[in-house]
């Protein structure tokens, strides 16, 4: 029998391979990734672990002995070359894997920024743990930080760091974090940031990185200043791994395509996390790819359930959390659905709740230090609750709980 | 070494493992396999998904909660008992010490 091969050891297929083996697959399910470390947990990596002493070890999820005993083979150091689908077969640096069914879990790499000087030393990514343990290094005598891109990954980073060196932030668009949150939450995260002493530039893209002796000296913003910097982190997104599935037939654009249940048009071979595109009714599109932890693990309780023949949980609604300047900020629902924007408490506090509305019903939220608004916000989204009354929506300013737990009890069906 | 205990939902099995001070019992259960931790969130208080309930025998500082993981607990899949807490949020402080905690029935 040749079981499951896993390609890919971050946060969904670690899960698919853990949740095969709970769902009682009796086959033998292979791990394979090109890591030669132990599948580990990535969120801290821009938080904690970036500004602290730990080791990459501290991070471990599993260890390969553990996993072994869970009944996976994990093998690290592979990298995969190719599928023959015929053979039903995976090529890789450590030889061939036969399967029976075929996870990619491949995962996403930040997006390149080719400019004048990138090759410069000092300029890093920050995805994997071997980039971390670089980066971490070079951070040691820092003294100057400038973060392209005002997302998730380069937030946590800059204000993790606020403390120890100056930093700058270079984004592209008007407002922080744009793709993923309201513009309320946005003015609210600069503002804490700025309070760390972390300086913005907006609207600015990178012309170019100078230098002395191979060694970073600035950046050059387009049309503007030269930012000092002896370490530049670069945070402009990712991009799916797997185009080369196209090679083996498969449909990969911005993703691997896959069904509703996760499975490409090989029936046997099945794509999920950062690197899967999947049908939503909620995209403008019809497909939609999500990059999160809450992602990969969804589609690794399904597909699992899926090849080990078990019933399948129900989609999850898409959540996310980041945490940055001191400050949780959760978000859960479909931002891209939202037609109005109503602000739940005291949106001047430290702590409230911004909730996106379509047709006056919830269809997204997201909460600042206050994770019961959150856990409200998740029951209401999942139970279908219905319009919120003009009423209702007037009472908001006094806090979000109380209408959502209204609208929860006229809810068609619980949470 | 401190140990830790987890006894499973239905209170067949029990499985003891070591962990070091400044450890969660969430990442006890995560690095030994243990199963019906889920820990999405990482140990960030964003997701409810390491419920567990604490031996009722165990000292009473075991069951102090702060605001922000009381407002999470209200999302656990399991009931809420009066024992109930984020196994994220119970760090072992001291070697000798041994932590028992029931997993719940479901964490999602």
């Amino acid at each position: 029998m040749s079981g499951v091969v896993v390609v890919g050891a971050g946060h969904a297929g670690l899960a698919a391979a853990l949740e095969l083996k709970a769902q009682g697959y009796a086959g033998e399910v292979t791990l394979l990734d090109r890591s030669e470390f132990a599948p580990y947990e990535r969120p801290p990596i821009s938080k904690v672990w970036i500004a602290g002493e730990g080791e990459p070890g501290d991070l471990f999820l599993r260890t390969p002995e553990s996993l072994q005993e869970s009944g996976i083979r994990f093998i690290g150091g592979t990298e995969i070359t190719g599928i023959d689908r015929e053979r039903k077969v995976v090529h890789t640096s450590q030889g061939e894997f036969f399967y029976d069914a075929l996870v990619l879990a491949l995962g996403a790499i930040p997006r390149a920024l080719n400019a004048p000087g990138r090759e410069l030393s000092g300029i890093h990514h920050l995805h994997t743990l071997e980039q971390a343990v670089a980066l971490r290094a070079q951070l040691a005598d820092a003294e100057k930080l400038v973060v392209v891109g005002g997302g998730f990954i380069g937030l946590e980073l800059a204000s993790t760091l606020a403390d120890r060196m100056q930093v700058a932030v270079v984004e592209a668009a008007p407002r922080l974090m744009g793709r993923a949150t309201s513009e309320y939450s946005s003015a609210h995260m600069r503002a804490r940031h700025e309070e760390l002493g972390i300086e913005f530039h907006f609207g600015a893209g990178v012309e170019g990185f100078e230098g002395e002796d191979g060694r970073l000296t600035g950046v050059r913003i387009a049309g503007g200043p030269l930012i000092d910097a002896d370490v530049a982190v670069l945070g402009i997104g990712v991009v799916p791994n797997g185009s080369w599935v196209a090679e083996a037939g498969l449909e990969f654009q911005d993703g691997i395509l896959v069904d509703d249940e996760l499975r490409t048009s090989d029936p046997h071979i099945y794509a999920i996390g950062d690197c899967a595109r999947y049908p939503s009714q909620t995209s403008p599109t019809g497909t939609t790819r999500l990059e999160s932890v809450g992602n990969a693990a969804d589609h690794a309780r399904r597909v699992a359930a899926t090849i080990a023949g078990t019933a399948v949980p129900a989609t999850d609604i898409p959540w996310f959390w980041t945490k940055q300047a001191g400050v949780r900020l959760q978000m859960v629902g479909h931002i891209q659905l939202v037609q109005e924007w109503l602000i739940a408490g005291d949106g001047e506090s430290s702590a409230f709740s911004v909730v996106g509305l379509a047709d006056d019903r919830v269809v997204y939220g997201e909460s600042i230090n206050r994770p019961g608004d959150h856990v409200a916000l998740r029951k209401v989204l999942a139970a279908g609750a219905g319009p919120l009354t003009e009423e209702m929506k007037s009472r908001l300013g006094e806090g979000l709980r109380p209408v959502l737990d209204e609208l929860q009890r006229a809810a068609p069906v619980a949470s | 070494m401190a140990e830790v205990t987890f006894i499973s939902a239905d209170g067949t099995t029990s499985t003891t493992v070591e962990g070091n001070p400044g450890m969660s019992v969430m990442k006890c259960a995560q690095v030994n396999g243990i199963s019906g931790v889920y820990a999405e969130c990482g140990g960030q208080l964003a997701c409810a998904t390491c419920h567990v309930y604490v031996d009722e025998d165990m000292p009473a500082e075991f069951f102090e909660i702060s605001e922000d993981e009381d407002e999470m607990l209200e999302a656990t899949a399991s009931d809420r008992l009066s024992n109930s807490r984020l196994s994220c949020q119970i760090v072992i402080k001291d070697p000798a010490e041994s932590i028992t905690v029931r997993l719940p029935e479901f964490q999602r």
